[in-house]
């Protein structure tokens, strides 16, 4: 072993994250090892925190410190829309949007068969009593543009329309501000394929 | 359209080289495994971001070096454009397009066209029909991002949907009541289906037009080459049949639009589902279609000569060239690699007088004399010896007539 026991330990757990590799793993532990003891014991605690402190919300299945989450008991917001997503990052880039004021609900994925992932891995199940009241008038599927997240859309659009509510697909679109000639022909040919009356 | 400068960094058997081919003919001229098909091998690169012999980008690394780099300036009728591609050991290949990096490899697509024809051709007429379907899509891809874009993801959803057909899925509590058989999930099933035939209408119409005009262009060809003698017909063969059985995409009941014909295979797909659901596998879509060349009638591939069956990937080739024209109003480039000992000196002629005059062409040949007689002068020459190329030809000795 080229490194001390405890180096070589933490270059291991570095480089079990996703994205890092043996390089960037044992940098980050060099470093670490001239950091100042209270700022390793911060980044410890940190991580500790995370775990200890973190949550999924019981309602939207958001992470959150607090059950139920901030979004779900804030009584600003809209009950009649419904905003479906992926993953807990994917309400984040809805939220920095400022633009939609509804509810959420985070399915904790999409359904792959290759990686054994099907419906009820979901947080589908959980989705439908969310509906039973008839609050909710309106269900915005806002998973993935890949094609596990459209079979997931697909799959939930299933589940929800004989319930008499109104189910959207967020549009492929065209970044704004730009030119035309600018887009990638690929993104253009499915913003033309969903295109809309005015 | 033109590639009017090359440069190749560490780049197969290359470690650092600049060509300026001339805008018709260029012969590279060289001993076997000097480096000539890695030349068009780069060239290829430069217009699709692979190899079309199939390589890895490690494989096209020179040996002991981290990393390849080809770039090329290329004319075309708007204007001047940079291409580079690029790959670091370990790292993603990088594309650039004008000094800027694009995100996705269909962004490189289109700048610059270009057709190979090498001996593994004649796989085309011999071949399964996985060797035509790959010459549709490749052919298409270049000129079409969004099609590439949509074959991506047909191929996608085909992982996953055998995916579900051989592991059934879990037991979905919200569509528990309907499955097929002791495992299948119909619930997840349908989602799969719906875009594996929204897609694959797509790809099918595509190909389809694609086949229509490659059969006019590629019949005109094969006329001019069998001085009329023979005619050959293509049609493109959809396997949305019952059970996956191939039927003619044109003439009596075909479907004449997408819409039609999506609704043709999801109707087939559900009478298919048993079957599908017994072997495991996807057995209806565009990946399992083909395309049928057929001489006087007759299937090439099963009742033609070794002669006809060459004559056959030769008119096929040129009518790709035709089509790509037709498509983006310029020539594409048309690689020839090592074709020139495998043609009779007819058919040489007459492929270097069909598309010398018009494309940019690169030969590859261990002699001159693999040029028919009044095409040399006005080739380009260039001599290929250990991964150098220099400009001119072989010696005086054994040029002749230089």
């Amino acid at each position: 072993m080229l490194y001390a026991e405890p180096i070589a330990r933490l270059i291991g757990e570095f480089s079990r994250l996703p994205g890092i590799g043996p390089k960037t793993a044992q940098r980050l532990a060099l470093h670490v090892v001239r950091m100042p003891r209270e700022q390793a014991q911060s980044l410890a605690e940190a991580l500790v925190a995370v775990k200890d402190r973190i949550i999924h919300c019981s309602i939207c299945g958001n992470i959150t410190e607090n059950d139920p989450c901030r979004i779900c008991t804030d009584p600003g917001r809209d009950p009649a829309i419904l905003c479906v997503v992926e993953e807990p990052k994917d309400l984040v880039a809805m939220e920095k949007t400022r633009e939609f004021r509804g509810h959420y609900h985070v399915l904790g994925g999409a359904i792959s068969p290759m990686e054994g992932i099907g419906p009820d891995d979901l947080r589908l199940k959980e989705l439908l009593p969310r509906l039973a009241s008839g609050e909710v008038k309106e269900v915005v599927l806002a998973t993935g543009p890949d094609v596990e997240g459209e079979a997931t859309a697909l799959y939930a659009a299933r589940l929800i329309k004989p319930l008499g509510i109104r189910v959207t697909r967020i549009a492929h679109g065209l970044p704004v501000g730009g030119d035309l000639d600018y887009v990638d022909e690929v993104t253009l040919a499915r913003a033309l394929e969903g295109r809309r009356e005015i | 359209m033109q590639l009017e400068a090359l440069r190749l960094v560490n780049f197969r058997n290359y470690s650092e080289q600049e060509v300026a081919p001339g805008s018709r003919l260029n012969l590279l001229l060289g001993q076997n495994a000097q480096g000539k098909s890695n030349l068009l091998e780069a060239v290829y690169l430069l217009a699709t971001g692979r190899s079309y012999r199939g390589a890895a980008d490690a494989e096209m690394v020179r040996w002991g070096a981290a990393g390849f780099a080809v770039r090329g300036r290329v004319q075309r009728a708007y204007g001047e454009v940079l291409l580079e591609v690029a790959y670091q050991v370990d790292q993603r290949k990088r594309v650039r397009v004008n000094g800027t990096d694009v995100r996705r490899l269909s962004e490189l697509f289109g700048y610059l066209t270009a057709v190979i024809f090498s001996p593994e051709d004649l796989q085309l007429v011999k071949g399964g029909p996985a060797h035509r379907r790959r010459f549709l899509d490749l052919e298409l891809a270049q000129i079409d991002p969004a099609y590439r874009q949509d074959l991506i993801d047909y191929q996608q959803v085909l992982v996953q949907r055998n995916n579900l057909l051989r592991e059934g899925g879990a037991v979905s509590a919200a569509s528990a009541s309907r499955r097929l058989g002791p495992r299948l999930d119909l619930g997840q099933l349908e989602v799969w289906d719906e875009q594996l035939v929204t897609l694959g209408a797509r790809l099918h119409a595509k190909r389809a037009r694609a086949v229509r005009a490659l059969s006019r262009l590629a019949a005109e060809a094969h006329r001019r080459i069998t001085a009329g003698r023979e005619t050959l017909r293509l049609a493109y063969l959809a396997a949305a049949g019952p059970g996956g059985r191939r039927v003619e995409a044109e003439g009596e009941g075909a479907e004449s639009t997408p819409e039609a014909f999506r609704r043709r295979l999801a109707e087939e797909l559900e009478r298919v589902r048993p079957l599908e659901a017994r072997r495991g596998m996807t057995l209806l879509g565009p990946h399992r279609d083909d395309l049928l060349l057929a001489i006087d009638g007759a299937e090439a591939r099963s009742f033609a000569s070794q002669g006809q069956q060459r004559t056959a990937a030769l008119a096929l080739k040129l009518g790709e060239l035709e089509f790509m024209r037709e498509e983006t109003g310029e020539y594409p480039l048309l690689l020839l690699d090592d074709v020139m000992s495998e043609l009779d000196s007819g058919r040489r002629r007459f492929l270097l007088e069909a598309a010398g005059e018009r494309a940019q062409v690169f030969v590859t040949a261990t002699s001159r004399r693999a040029l028919p007689a009044g095409q040399e002068e006005r080739a380009q020459v260039f001599t290929v010896e250990q991964g150098k190329i220099a400009p001119g030809g072989e010696p005086l000795s054994e040029a002749g007539t230089v």
